[in-house]
């Protein structure tokens, strides 16, 4: 039988950058059929009062200050995600209830997508990218892989962020207690047993 | 899903706050977001302005007099789990907050939002309401105080004008001999809505139940002070509470057929109320379990 390879996608081509592209391609037509259509563009509102239109943020994210431009309703989930193209914090169910784009905030576990860009402030903001330290992984980092503690990967980063505070806190937890700690956290794959053994584990090696 | 247009003001001091407040044309306060951001992006409400609460230092402190405990608005649930006043005069409480969402939710949202979002099945109304908690609420010509238990309108309705901040919650310190404590029952153990939630205060005296205080939470439009339940306790010798017992078992009843749920995916009525009669007994019980171990202590 002839084993088909897959061909190598060229360098600096990445799904993600994909998908962008195909997007801006779809809008791109929308626009330009408006304008065949006669139509001008929308009107902004021009008011100068606090938080209409787009706003110029600097933000502390994983221990840089980094220029942004949002909405006042923009969440920082996507501030994060489309502005600085921190991909790593995911969204799962958009509003508040499965944990999964949690990043911490002056180190406390916060929901992104229930918080808006614009209320961070001074704020320090922490992602998945900014846990591991001069390129060595977090202990629960290396734990999550060495007991294979994700599946489809979607609340891995929420998880680690989680466990990752837990420990900060109470560096001998028990399995109770990793329980209570994650237990905003869901794993539709069914990852818990091993998020727990895995933080334990983690535990023990810090 | 993402967020309809809005303006958004991010006030320093609480008179700032009330002035944008009455200067709104359809603004809303924002506190943690938990609910309100969720309900916007669900396209259940919308509003033109966003007046953030985050930053009032006002609606941020706590502290005690003789009598009472007086809690700011703004204190996330967070906060009120780490705070010693809390953890001193009303465990019961503490214990009820901690089971509000998950810690990510609990870290952003606070104790006056939850009881201005005025869900039925809201987690830190009930031991409140029982603990003869009034709640402070403040616009441009000054303060009024109302009990908690008279805040509540219906669902999700409160009687807070528009042009008013909830700014305290003053909980009273409980007379000596007294025990409360906090039942809720979810469908699962974390991140739970309450399916049916029972706080009481028991008062004991020369063993007798002097003073009494029954609040049943998601089996109403509102959590509501259950009277017939009180009634079936109140002045009745607590050697006659025990598991089953005729005075708990009335008491139970009495509960149920004081509440009005409704059905929903979470359970039917009928089943809130056979649950509601068993944690009413659960909460006397241990209730007075909690008075008993404060006694011994002191």
């Amino acid at each position: 039988m002839k084993k088909k390879t897959p061909k190598p996608l060229k360098k600096g081509f990445s799904r993600r950058r994909f998908l962008r592209g195909a997007g801006l391609t779809a809008a791109g037509t929308v626009i330009a059929g408006s304008g065949m259509l006669g139509l001008k563009a929308q009107q902004l509102p021009e008011e100068k009062s606090p938080g209409a239109g787009v706003l110029n943020l600097s933000m502390h994210v994983n221990g840089r200050l980094r220029q942004m431009s949002v909405e006042a309703r923009t969440t920082l989930a996507d501030a994060l995600r489309n502005e600085l193209q921190l991909t790593g914090t995911k969204v799962g169910c958009n509003r508040g209830a499965c944990a999964a784009c949690t990043v911490w905030i002056d180190g406390i576990p916060t929901l992104s997508c229930m918080t808006l860009a614009v209320e961070v402030g001074e704020r320090k903001v922490t992602t998945i990218e900014g846990l591991a330290r001069h390129g060595k992984l977090h202990p629960v980092q290396q734990a999550f892989i060495d007991h294979d503690a994700t599946q489809c990967g979607f609340c891995t980063s929420g998880m680690l962020l989680t466990t990752a505070h837990l420990l900060a806190q109470n560096s001998g937890p028990s399995a109770e207690e990793v329980k209570a700690a994650t237990s905003g956290n869901f794993c539709r794959c069914g990852t818990h047993p091993k998020v727990i053994t895995a933080t334990l584990d983690a535990a023990a090696k810090m | 899903m993402y967020l309809k247009e809005f303006k958004f003001y991010r006030p320093g001091t609480l008179s700032e706050a009330l002035e944008m407040l009455s200067n709104a044309e359809n603004g809303a306060l924002k506190a943690g977001g938990t609910d309100l951001l969720v309900e916007m992006k669900k396209g259940l409400r919308s509003y033109s302005e966003l007046i953030s609460l985050t930053d009032l230092a006002e609606l941020k402190e706590q502290n005690e007099d003789a009598e009472f405990v007086r809690l700011g608005a703004g204190l996330t649930h967070s906060e009120i789990l780490d705070s010693e006043l809390v953890r001193k005069y009303f465990p019961a409480f503490a214990e009820a907050v901690l089971q509000i969402g998950s810690n990510q939710v609990r870290n952003t949202g606070t104790l006056g939002g939850n009881l201005c979002t005025a869900a039925a099945c809201c987690d830190s109304a009930p031991v409140l309401i029982a603990l003869d908690a009034e709640v402070e609420m403040m616009n441009k010509k000054g303060t009024e105080t109302i009990a908690l238990k008279d805040f509540f309108v219906h669902n999700r309705r409160t009687v807070l004008k528009k042009d008013q901040i909830l700014t305290t919650v003053v909980v009273k310190k409980c007379a000596p001999h007294t025990g409360v404590h906090f039942e809720k029952f979810g469908l699962r153990q974390g991140s739970a809505i309450a399916v049916v939630s029972v706080a009481a205060l028991l008062t004991i005296e020369d063993g007798l139940c002097k003073d009494a205080r029954i609040v049943i939470g998601a089996v109403a439009p509102t959590p509501m002070v259950s009277y017939n339940a009180i009634n079936a306790i109140k002045g009745r010798p607590v050697s006659d509470f025990y598991e089953k017992s005729e005075i708990l078992l009335a008491a139970g009843k009495a509960a149920s057929e004081d509440s009005v749920p409704i059905d929903d995916v979470r359970g039917g009525a009928q089943f809130r109320r056979n649950v509601l009669n068993t944690l009413t007994q659960r909460a006397i019980l241990t209730a007075l379990r909690n008075c008993n171990m404060q006694n011994t202590q002191t």
